[in-house]
Protein backbone atom coordinates (compact mmCIF):
# COMPACT_ATOMS: atom_id res chain seq x y z
CA UNK A 1 0.00 0.00 0.00
CA UNK A 2 3.02 2.31 1.32
CA UNK A 3 4.70 1.31 -2.27
CA UNK A 4 1.40 2.10 -4.17
CA UNK A 5 1.02 5.27 -2.70
CA UNK A 6 4.10 6.89 -3.13
CA UNK A 7 3.61 5.37 -7.09
CA UNK A 8 0.95 7.30 -7.25
CA UNK A 9 2.59 10.21 -6.03
CA UNK A 10 5.70 9.61 -8.33
CA UNK A 11 3.30 9.34 -11.32
CA UNK A 12 1.56 12.28 -10.29
CA UNK A 13 3.64 15.10 -11.92
CA UNK A 14 6.73 16.90 -12.00
CA UNK A 15 5.87 18.90 -9.03
CA UNK A 16 4.15 16.92 -6.70
CA UNK A 17 7.18 14.15 -7.76
CA UNK A 18 9.23 17.04 -6.77
CA UNK A 19 7.66 17.55 -3.41
CA UNK A 20 7.71 13.88 -2.48
CA UNK A 21 11.00 12.70 -3.79
CA UNK A 22 12.93 15.42 -3.03
CA UNK A 23 12.12 15.97 0.72
CA UNK A 24 10.19 12.66 1.93
CA UNK A 25 9.71 12.45 5.96
CA UNK A 26 11.05 15.37 8.39
CA UNK A 27 12.26 12.22 10.05
CA UNK A 28 13.00 9.52 7.39
CA UNK A 29 15.43 9.79 4.78
CA UNK A 30 13.97 11.09 1.70
CA UNK A 31 15.17 8.95 -1.77
CA UNK A 32 16.17 11.96 -3.19
CA UNK A 33 18.27 12.61 0.18
CA UNK A 34 19.98 9.02 -0.47
CA UNK A 35 20.73 9.74 -4.24
CA UNK A 36 22.33 13.20 -3.14
CA UNK A 37 24.57 11.95 0.19
CA UNK A 38 26.15 9.50 -2.36
CA UNK A 39 27.82 12.19 -4.06
CA UNK A 40 30.45 14.71 -3.12
CA UNK A 41 29.18 18.39 -3.06
CA UNK A 42 30.61 19.17 -6.29
CA UNK A 43 28.73 16.42 -8.15
CA UNK A 44 25.68 17.26 -5.82
CA UNK A 45 25.71 20.60 -6.94
CA UNK A 46 25.71 20.03 -10.96
CA UNK A 47 23.16 16.90 -10.26
CA UNK A 48 20.49 19.94 -8.42
CA UNK A 49 21.53 22.75 -10.22
CA UNK A 50 18.46 22.30 -12.99
CA UNK A 51 15.96 22.61 -9.92
CA UNK A 52 17.62 25.48 -8.74
CA UNK A 53 17.64 27.35 -11.94
CA UNK A 54 13.79 26.49 -12.55
CA UNK A 55 12.21 26.38 -9.15
CA UNK A 56 14.04 30.02 -9.40
CA UNK A 57 12.38 31.32 -12.27
CA UNK A 58 8.95 29.74 -11.82
CA UNK A 59 8.80 31.54 -8.02
CA UNK A 60 9.96 34.87 -9.14
CA UNK A 61 7.45 34.78 -11.92
CA UNK A 62 3.69 36.21 -11.84
CA UNK A 63 4.38 39.51 -10.07
CA UNK A 64 2.96 41.53 -12.01
CA UNK A 65 -0.20 41.60 -15.36
CA UNK A 66 -1.27 45.47 -14.90
CA UNK A 67 0.89 48.41 -13.93
CA UNK A 68 -2.20 50.50 -13.28
CA UNK A 69 -2.37 51.09 -9.57
CA UNK A 70 -5.07 53.27 -8.19
CA UNK A 71 -3.78 55.89 -5.52
CA UNK A 72 -6.23 55.50 -3.33
CA UNK A 73 -9.37 52.93 -2.53
CA UNK A 74 -10.33 49.12 -1.31
CA UNK A 75 -8.96 46.74 -3.48
CA UNK A 76 -8.93 43.04 -3.45
CA UNK A 77 -7.96 40.25 -6.01
CA UNK A 78 -6.99 36.58 -5.63
CA UNK A 79 -5.16 35.16 -8.28
CA UNK A 80 -4.28 31.77 -9.58
CA UNK A 81 -0.83 31.88 -11.65
CA UNK A 82 0.73 28.90 -13.31
CA UNK A 83 4.42 29.11 -13.93
CA UNK A 84 6.31 26.75 -16.72
CA UNK A 85 9.93 26.95 -17.42
CA UNK A 86 11.25 25.14 -20.13
CA UNK A 87 14.13 22.58 -19.99
CA UNK A 88 16.62 23.52 -22.11
CA UNK A 89 19.07 20.35 -23.66
CA UNK A 90 21.28 22.24 -21.59
CA UNK A 91 20.19 21.39 -18.66
CA UNK A 92 20.10 17.59 -18.91
CA UNK A 93 23.77 17.12 -18.68
CA UNK A 94 26.63 18.24 -16.34
CA UNK A 95 30.49 17.39 -15.71
CA UNK A 96 30.91 16.02 -12.74
CA UNK A 97 34.15 14.98 -11.17
CA UNK A 98 35.22 11.32 -11.33
CA UNK A 99 37.32 10.43 -7.66
CA UNK A 100 40.44 10.91 -9.54
CA UNK A 101 39.57 14.58 -10.33
CA UNK A 102 39.00 13.96 -14.11
CA UNK A 103 35.73 15.64 -15.78
CA UNK A 104 33.47 13.35 -16.75
CA UNK A 105 29.91 13.86 -18.57
CA UNK A 106 26.82 12.54 -16.77
CA UNK A 107 22.98 13.42 -16.00
CA UNK A 108 21.38 16.28 -13.94
CA UNK A 109 18.21 15.56 -12.14
CA UNK A 110 16.80 16.16 -15.45
CA UNK A 111 18.58 14.31 -17.77
CA UNK A 112 18.49 10.70 -18.81
CA UNK A 113 21.17 7.98 -18.63
CA UNK A 114 24.27 8.95 -16.35
CA UNK A 115 27.60 8.88 -17.64
CA UNK A 116 30.65 6.75 -16.76
CA UNK A 117 34.24 7.33 -16.24
CA UNK A 118 36.73 4.66 -17.15
CA UNK A 119 39.12 3.42 -14.73
CA UNK A 120 42.28 4.28 -15.61
CA UNK A 121 43.62 0.63 -14.73
CA UNK A 122 41.46 -0.88 -16.99
CA UNK A 123 39.36 1.46 -18.95
CA UNK A 124 37.64 -1.08 -20.62
CA UNK A 125 36.74 -2.76 -17.94
CA UNK A 126 32.96 -1.69 -16.70
CA UNK A 127 33.29 -3.10 -13.26
CA UNK A 128 36.20 -1.12 -12.56
CA UNK A 129 34.01 1.95 -13.61
CA UNK A 130 32.90 5.30 -11.51
CA UNK A 131 29.51 6.28 -12.73
CA UNK A 132 26.93 9.28 -12.27
CA UNK A 133 23.62 8.63 -11.39
CA UNK A 134 20.39 8.88 -14.45
CA UNK A 135 18.20 11.97 -14.51
CA UNK A 136 14.82 11.56 -11.99
CA UNK A 137 12.52 13.64 -14.37
CA UNK A 138 12.37 13.45 -18.19
CA UNK A 139 10.40 16.92 -18.70
CA UNK A 140 10.56 19.84 -21.24
CA UNK A 141 8.83 21.69 -18.98
CA UNK A 142 8.66 22.34 -15.97
CA UNK A 143 5.60 23.77 -13.80
CA UNK A 144 4.79 25.48 -10.64
CA UNK A 145 1.33 27.23 -9.54
CA UNK A 146 0.80 29.60 -6.47
CA UNK A 147 -2.10 31.57 -5.44
CA UNK A 148 -1.59 34.88 -4.81
CA UNK A 149 -3.33 37.76 -3.00
CA UNK A 150 -3.18 41.93 -3.92
CA UNK A 151 -4.27 43.99 -1.18
CA UNK A 152 -4.42 47.81 -2.28
CA UNK A 153 -3.88 51.04 -2.29
CA UNK A 154 -2.60 53.61 -0.70
CA UNK A 155 -0.54 56.25 -2.29
CA UNK A 156 -0.93 54.29 -5.33
CA UNK A 157 0.76 51.32 -3.41
CA UNK A 158 -0.25 47.66 -3.46
CA UNK A 159 0.66 44.50 -0.86
CA UNK A 160 0.92 41.00 -2.53
CA UNK A 161 1.05 38.20 -0.66
CA UNK A 162 1.55 34.04 -1.63
CA UNK A 163 0.64 31.99 1.36
CA UNK A 164 0.50 27.80 0.76
CA UNK A 165 0.87 25.63 4.09
CA UNK A 166 0.44 22.44 3.42
CA UNK A 167 0.86 20.16 6.55
CA UNK A 168 3.00 17.47 7.11
CA UNK A 169 0.80 13.99 5.52
CA UNK A 170 2.59 10.97 7.17
CA UNK A 171 0.34 8.41 5.55
CA UNK A 172 1.51 10.12 2.08
CA UNK A 173 5.37 10.36 3.57
CA UNK A 174 5.20 13.71 2.35
CA UNK A 175 6.69 16.38 4.61
CA UNK A 176 5.51 20.22 5.52
CA UNK A 177 5.88 22.16 2.95
CA UNK A 178 5.37 25.91 2.97
CA UNK A 179 5.14 28.65 0.06
CA UNK A 180 5.37 32.25 1.13
CA UNK A 181 5.84 35.07 -0.71
CA UNK A 182 5.35 38.91 -0.25
CA UNK A 183 5.73 42.06 -2.24
CA UNK A 184 4.63 45.74 -2.52
CA UNK A 185 3.85 47.83 -5.90
CA UNK A 186 4.08 51.28 -6.03
CA UNK A 187 2.74 53.01 -9.20
CA UNK A 188 5.05 55.24 -10.96
CA UNK A 189 2.86 56.60 -13.49
CA UNK A 190 1.32 59.04 -11.00
CA UNK A 191 4.55 61.20 -10.90
CA UNK A 192 4.05 61.63 -14.82
CA UNK A 193 1.25 62.66 -16.38
CA UNK A 194 2.86 62.75 -19.64
CA UNK A 195 3.48 59.41 -20.19
CA UNK A 196 0.56 56.71 -21.85
CA UNK A 197 1.57 53.82 -20.07
CA UNK A 198 0.77 52.98 -16.85
CA UNK A 199 3.71 51.97 -15.01
CA UNK A 200 4.83 50.85 -11.47
CA UNK A 201 7.55 49.19 -9.70
CA UNK A 202 7.98 46.79 -7.29
CA UNK A 203 9.87 44.19 -4.80
CA UNK A 204 8.59 40.56 -4.19
CA UNK A 205 10.15 37.80 -1.69
CA UNK A 206 9.51 34.09 -1.97
CA UNK A 207 10.10 31.25 -0.03
CA UNK A 208 9.51 27.45 -0.88
CA UNK A 209 9.91 24.96 1.87
CA UNK A 210 9.91 21.52 1.46
CA UNK A 211 10.77 19.61 4.91
CA UNK A 212 14.25 20.43 6.42
CA UNK A 213 15.81 19.08 3.62
CA UNK A 214 14.83 21.99 0.75
CA UNK A 215 14.56 25.58 1.01
CA UNK A 216 14.31 27.91 -2.05
CA UNK A 217 14.82 31.44 -1.56
CA UNK A 218 14.16 34.76 -4.18
CA UNK A 219 13.70 37.92 -4.52
CA UNK A 220 13.05 40.19 -7.60
CA UNK A 221 12.82 44.22 -7.87
CA UNK A 222 11.05 45.21 -11.19
CA UNK A 223 9.30 47.92 -13.78
CA UNK A 224 6.34 47.30 -14.89
CA UNK A 225 4.76 49.04 -17.76
CA UNK A 226 1.02 48.70 -19.24
CA UNK A 227 -1.48 49.81 -21.69
CA UNK A 228 -5.50 49.20 -21.62
CA UNK A 229 -7.34 49.31 -24.45
CA UNK A 230 -11.08 48.59 -23.78
CA UNK A 231 -10.67 44.96 -21.61
CA UNK A 232 -7.67 44.34 -23.42
CA UNK A 233 -4.23 44.51 -20.90
CA UNK A 234 -0.96 44.99 -22.50
CA UNK A 235 1.72 44.77 -19.80
CA UNK A 236 5.32 44.30 -20.04
CA UNK A 237 8.42 44.46 -17.76
CA UNK A 238 12.21 44.32 -16.49
CA UNK A 239 12.54 42.65 -13.60
CA UNK A 240 16.20 42.17 -11.63
CA UNK A 241 15.97 38.92 -9.38
CA UNK A 242 17.76 36.09 -7.28
CA UNK A 243 17.26 32.93 -6.14
CA UNK A 244 18.78 30.01 -4.00
CA UNK A 245 18.14 27.00 -3.03
CA UNK A 246 19.58 25.78 -0.31
CA UNK A 247 19.83 21.77 0.30
CA UNK A 248 20.76 20.51 3.64
CA UNK A 249 21.72 16.80 4.34
CA UNK A 250 23.86 14.42 5.92
CA UNK A 251 26.89 12.76 3.32
CA UNK A 252 27.73 9.22 3.32
CA UNK A 253 30.09 10.25 5.34
CA UNK A 254 28.24 11.71 7.92
CA UNK A 255 29.13 15.41 7.32
CA UNK A 256 27.05 17.62 8.05
CA UNK A 257 26.28 19.59 3.81
CA UNK A 258 24.99 22.75 3.23
CA UNK A 259 24.76 23.79 -0.63
CA UNK A 260 23.66 26.89 -1.58
CA UNK A 261 23.14 26.61 -5.69
CA UNK A 262 21.69 30.08 -7.06
CA UNK A 263 19.82 30.21 -9.71
CA UNK A 264 20.60 30.96 -13.19
CA UNK A 265 17.82 33.61 -13.95
CA UNK A 266 19.09 37.11 -13.16
CA UNK A 267 17.42 39.21 -15.49
CA UNK A 268 14.05 38.97 -17.13
CA UNK A 269 12.12 40.60 -19.87
CA UNK A 270 8.17 40.27 -19.74
CA UNK A 271 5.96 40.30 -22.57
CA UNK A 272 2.08 39.27 -21.79
CA UNK A 273 -1.35 40.44 -22.02
CA UNK A 274 -4.98 40.33 -20.01
CA UNK A 275 -8.48 40.17 -20.17
CA UNK A 276 -10.27 42.53 -17.75
CA UNK A 277 -13.87 40.83 -17.90
CA UNK A 278 -15.50 42.56 -14.97
CA UNK A 279 -14.35 40.68 -11.71
CA UNK A 280 -12.74 37.77 -14.12
CA UNK A 281 -9.56 38.23 -14.64
CA UNK A 282 -7.68 36.49 -17.67
CA UNK A 283 -3.60 37.09 -18.46
CA UNK A 284 -0.84 35.16 -19.81
CA UNK A 285 2.42 36.24 -20.43
CA UNK A 286 6.15 35.11 -21.69
CA UNK A 287 9.82 35.39 -19.75
CA UNK A 288 12.75 36.00 -21.24
CA UNK A 289 16.22 35.29 -19.62
CA UNK A 290 18.38 32.89 -18.72
CA UNK A 291 15.20 30.68 -19.05
CA UNK A 292 12.08 30.78 -21.11
CA UNK A 293 9.57 30.87 -18.98
CA UNK A 294 5.81 30.87 -19.15
CA UNK A 295 2.77 32.17 -16.83
CA UNK A 296 -0.39 31.81 -17.04
CA UNK A 297 -3.24 32.83 -14.57
CA UNK A 298 -6.72 33.48 -13.68
CA UNK A 299 -7.78 36.34 -11.59
CA UNK A 300 -10.96 37.08 -9.62
CA UNK A 301 -11.65 40.91 -7.66
CA UNK A 302 -12.32 44.54 -8.21
CA UNK B 1 -12.19 19.80 7.30
CA UNK B 2 -13.62 19.66 3.59
CA UNK B 3 -13.01 23.06 2.79
CA UNK B 4 -9.08 21.79 4.01
CA UNK B 5 -9.13 19.12 2.05
CA UNK B 6 -10.78 21.02 -1.56
CA UNK B 7 -7.46 23.08 -1.25
CA UNK B 8 -5.36 20.78 -0.98
CA UNK B 9 -6.40 18.85 -4.07
CA UNK B 10 -6.75 22.24 -5.49
CA UNK B 11 -3.12 23.19 -4.78
CA UNK B 12 -1.73 19.62 -5.39
CA UNK B 13 -3.40 19.22 -8.97
CA UNK B 14 -2.73 22.77 -9.88
CA UNK B 15 1.27 21.63 -8.90
CA UNK B 16 0.92 18.64 -10.95
CA UNK B 17 -0.84 20.04 -13.91
CA UNK B 18 -0.99 16.49 -15.44
CA UNK B 19 2.44 16.14 -16.50
CA UNK B 20 3.89 12.24 -16.36
CA UNK B 21 6.91 12.42 -16.87
CA UNK B 22 9.35 10.46 -14.56
CA UNK B 23 12.03 8.16 -15.97
CA UNK B 24 10.89 4.66 -15.13
CA UNK B 25 13.85 2.86 -15.53
CA UNK B 26 16.37 5.11 -13.84
CA UNK B 27 19.48 4.03 -12.21
CA UNK B 28 21.56 5.65 -9.39
CA UNK B 29 24.86 5.19 -8.33
CA UNK B 30 25.09 3.77 -4.49
CA UNK B 31 28.00 3.86 -2.48
CA UNK B 32 29.11 0.56 -1.36
CA UNK B 33 30.02 0.57 2.60
CA UNK B 34 31.39 -1.28 4.57
CA UNK B 35 34.15 -3.63 2.91
CA UNK B 36 36.84 -2.14 5.04
CA UNK B 37 39.54 -3.79 7.50
CA UNK B 38 42.05 -2.10 10.09
CA UNK B 39 44.54 -4.44 11.10
CA UNK B 40 46.65 -3.74 14.18
CA UNK B 41 50.58 -4.00 14.08
CA UNK B 42 51.22 -5.22 17.45
CA UNK B 43 54.09 -2.97 19.22
CA UNK B 44 57.44 -4.90 20.04
CA UNK B 45 59.92 -6.78 18.23
CA UNK B 46 57.43 -9.06 16.24
CA UNK B 47 57.72 -6.89 12.76
CA UNK B 48 55.08 -9.22 10.67
CA UNK B 49 51.32 -8.37 11.16
CA UNK B 50 48.22 -10.27 9.94
CA UNK B 51 44.51 -10.32 10.02
CA UNK B 52 41.26 -10.44 8.42
CA UNK B 53 37.76 -9.36 8.85
CA UNK B 54 34.42 -10.73 7.72
CA UNK B 55 32.29 -8.61 6.09
CA UNK B 56 28.88 -9.78 5.50
CA UNK B 57 26.74 -9.24 2.46
CA UNK B 58 24.03 -7.92 4.99
CA UNK B 59 26.24 -5.31 6.40
CA UNK B 60 27.93 -4.40 3.06
CA UNK B 61 24.35 -4.34 1.18
CA UNK B 62 22.25 -2.31 3.63
CA UNK B 63 22.11 0.98 1.34
CA UNK B 64 19.02 2.28 2.14
CA UNK B 65 18.06 1.08 -1.03
CA UNK B 66 15.15 -1.99 -1.23
CA UNK B 67 16.39 -2.31 -5.28
CA UNK B 68 19.89 -3.17 -6.02
CA UNK B 69 21.06 -4.15 -9.10
CA UNK B 70 23.65 -6.57 -8.31
CA UNK B 71 25.09 -6.91 -11.65
CA UNK B 72 26.23 -3.56 -12.13
CA UNK B 73 28.69 -3.66 -9.01
CA UNK B 74 31.65 -1.13 -9.65
CA UNK B 75 34.35 -1.17 -7.57
CA UNK B 76 36.68 1.74 -8.55
CA UNK B 77 39.47 1.93 -6.18
CA UNK B 78 40.66 0.56 -2.82
CA UNK B 79 42.45 2.73 -0.60
CA UNK B 80 45.24 1.35 1.67
CA UNK B 81 46.49 4.39 4.62
CA UNK B 82 48.24 3.17 7.76
CA UNK B 83 47.09 5.10 11.57
CA UNK B 84 50.29 6.17 13.80
CA UNK B 85 53.49 7.38 13.82
CA UNK B 86 56.33 5.38 12.56
CA UNK B 87 59.82 5.97 10.72
CA UNK B 88 59.96 2.90 8.98
CA UNK B 89 58.43 1.10 5.38
CA UNK B 90 55.73 -0.97 5.05
CA UNK B 91 55.08 -3.46 2.58
CA UNK B 92 51.67 -6.58 2.42
CA UNK B 93 49.46 -7.87 0.61
CA UNK B 94 45.38 -7.86 0.84
CA UNK B 95 43.28 -10.67 0.18
CA UNK B 96 39.66 -10.99 -0.51
CA UNK B 97 38.09 -14.56 -0.15
CA UNK B 98 41.51 -15.52 -0.32
CA UNK B 99 42.66 -14.28 -3.64
CA UNK B 100 44.94 -11.58 -3.60
CA UNK B 101 43.70 -8.18 -4.55
CA UNK B 102 46.54 -5.87 -4.32
CA UNK B 103 50.08 -5.68 -2.44
CA UNK B 104 51.71 -3.00 -1.48
CA UNK B 105 55.47 -1.41 -0.32
CA UNK B 106 56.38 2.41 1.10
CA UNK B 107 57.14 4.27 3.65
CA UNK B 108 54.88 4.68 6.60
CA UNK B 109 54.62 7.98 6.32
CA UNK B 110 53.65 7.79 2.66
CA UNK B 111 50.96 6.10 3.08
CA UNK B 112 49.64 8.38 6.21
CA UNK B 113 48.20 9.80 3.57
CA UNK B 114 45.19 6.66 2.07
CA UNK B 115 47.03 5.60 -1.23
CA UNK B 116 44.75 4.77 -4.09
CA UNK B 117 44.89 1.63 -5.87
CA UNK B 118 44.44 3.42 -8.92
CA UNK B 119 46.76 6.41 -9.32
CA UNK B 120 49.51 5.24 -6.21
CA UNK B 121 52.99 3.80 -7.27
CA UNK B 122 53.24 2.18 -3.94
CA UNK B 123 49.95 -0.04 -4.48
CA UNK B 124 50.24 -2.82 -7.21
CA UNK B 125 46.87 -4.73 -8.33
CA UNK B 126 46.15 -7.92 -8.94
CA UNK B 127 43.19 -8.35 -11.67
CA UNK B 128 41.94 -11.61 -10.77
CA UNK B 129 41.74 -10.56 -6.93
CA UNK B 130 39.18 -7.65 -8.39
CA UNK B 131 37.58 -10.03 -10.33
CA UNK B 132 37.02 -12.13 -7.16
CA UNK B 133 35.92 -8.90 -5.17
CA UNK B 134 33.09 -8.44 -7.92
CA UNK B 135 31.92 -11.53 -8.17
CA UNK B 136 31.34 -12.02 -4.59
CA UNK B 137 29.63 -9.08 -4.62
CA UNK B 138 27.42 -9.76 -7.75
CA UNK B 139 26.22 -13.11 -5.77
CA UNK B 140 25.66 -11.38 -2.67
CA UNK B 141 28.24 -13.49 -0.81
CA UNK B 142 30.19 -12.88 2.84
CA UNK B 143 33.56 -11.01 2.28
CA UNK B 144 36.78 -11.45 4.14
CA UNK B 145 39.21 -9.07 3.49
CA UNK B 146 42.63 -9.76 4.62
CA UNK B 147 45.79 -7.70 5.31
CA UNK B 148 48.86 -9.07 6.08
CA UNK B 149 52.72 -7.89 5.91
CA UNK B 150 55.79 -6.49 7.53
CA UNK B 151 57.21 -3.15 8.49
CA UNK B 152 61.06 -2.37 8.45
CA UNK B 153 62.14 -2.10 11.93
CA UNK B 154 61.86 -3.09 15.14
CA UNK B 155 60.79 -2.00 17.91
CA UNK B 156 57.11 -1.24 16.99
CA UNK B 157 56.20 1.74 18.59
CA UNK B 158 52.47 1.20 19.83
CA UNK B 159 49.21 2.33 18.24
CA UNK B 160 50.06 1.62 14.57
CA UNK B 161 47.37 -0.05 11.86
CA UNK B 162 47.19 -0.24 8.40
CA UNK B 163 43.30 0.23 6.95
CA UNK B 164 42.08 -0.88 4.01
CA UNK B 165 38.42 0.49 2.56
CA UNK B 166 37.27 -0.75 -0.60
CA UNK B 167 35.11 2.22 -2.52
CA UNK B 168 32.55 0.78 -4.78
CA UNK B 169 29.35 1.84 -6.19
CA UNK B 170 26.10 -0.49 -7.19
CA UNK B 171 23.08 0.98 -9.28
CA UNK B 172 19.75 1.34 -7.02
CA UNK B 173 16.25 1.92 -8.28
CA UNK B 174 13.96 3.64 -6.84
Amino acid sequence: MKERLQYVFVRGGVALFTLALLATGIRAESNFEKIIRQQNAENAKGYVQPIADIFGANMNAGFSRNAKLPASGFNFRLDIIGMAALVGSDQETYMATDPWGRKFQTATILGKKGGASPNPIDPANPALEYRGSDGIINTSIFPFAAPQVTIGHIYGTEAIIRYVPIPEISSANLPKITLFGAGVRHSLSQYFDAIPLDMAGGFMYNSFTVGEFITIKGWAIAAHASKELSILVLYGGIQYEKSTLTLTYKSTGGEDVNIDLEGSNVVRATLGAGLNLGILKIFADANFGALTSFTAGIGFGF
Amino acid sequence: MKAKAVVMLLLIGMMTMGFDCVNDDSLFSVNISGITGTYNVNPGNNTAYSGSVLVTADNYLDIGFDKVVLDKVRIYDILVSTVGTYGGNVSGTVQVNGVQILAYNGSWAAFNTPQSLVTSPLITRNAAGLTALVTAIRNKQNITLAAGGTVSQAPVPSGLAVKIEVLGQVDAEL
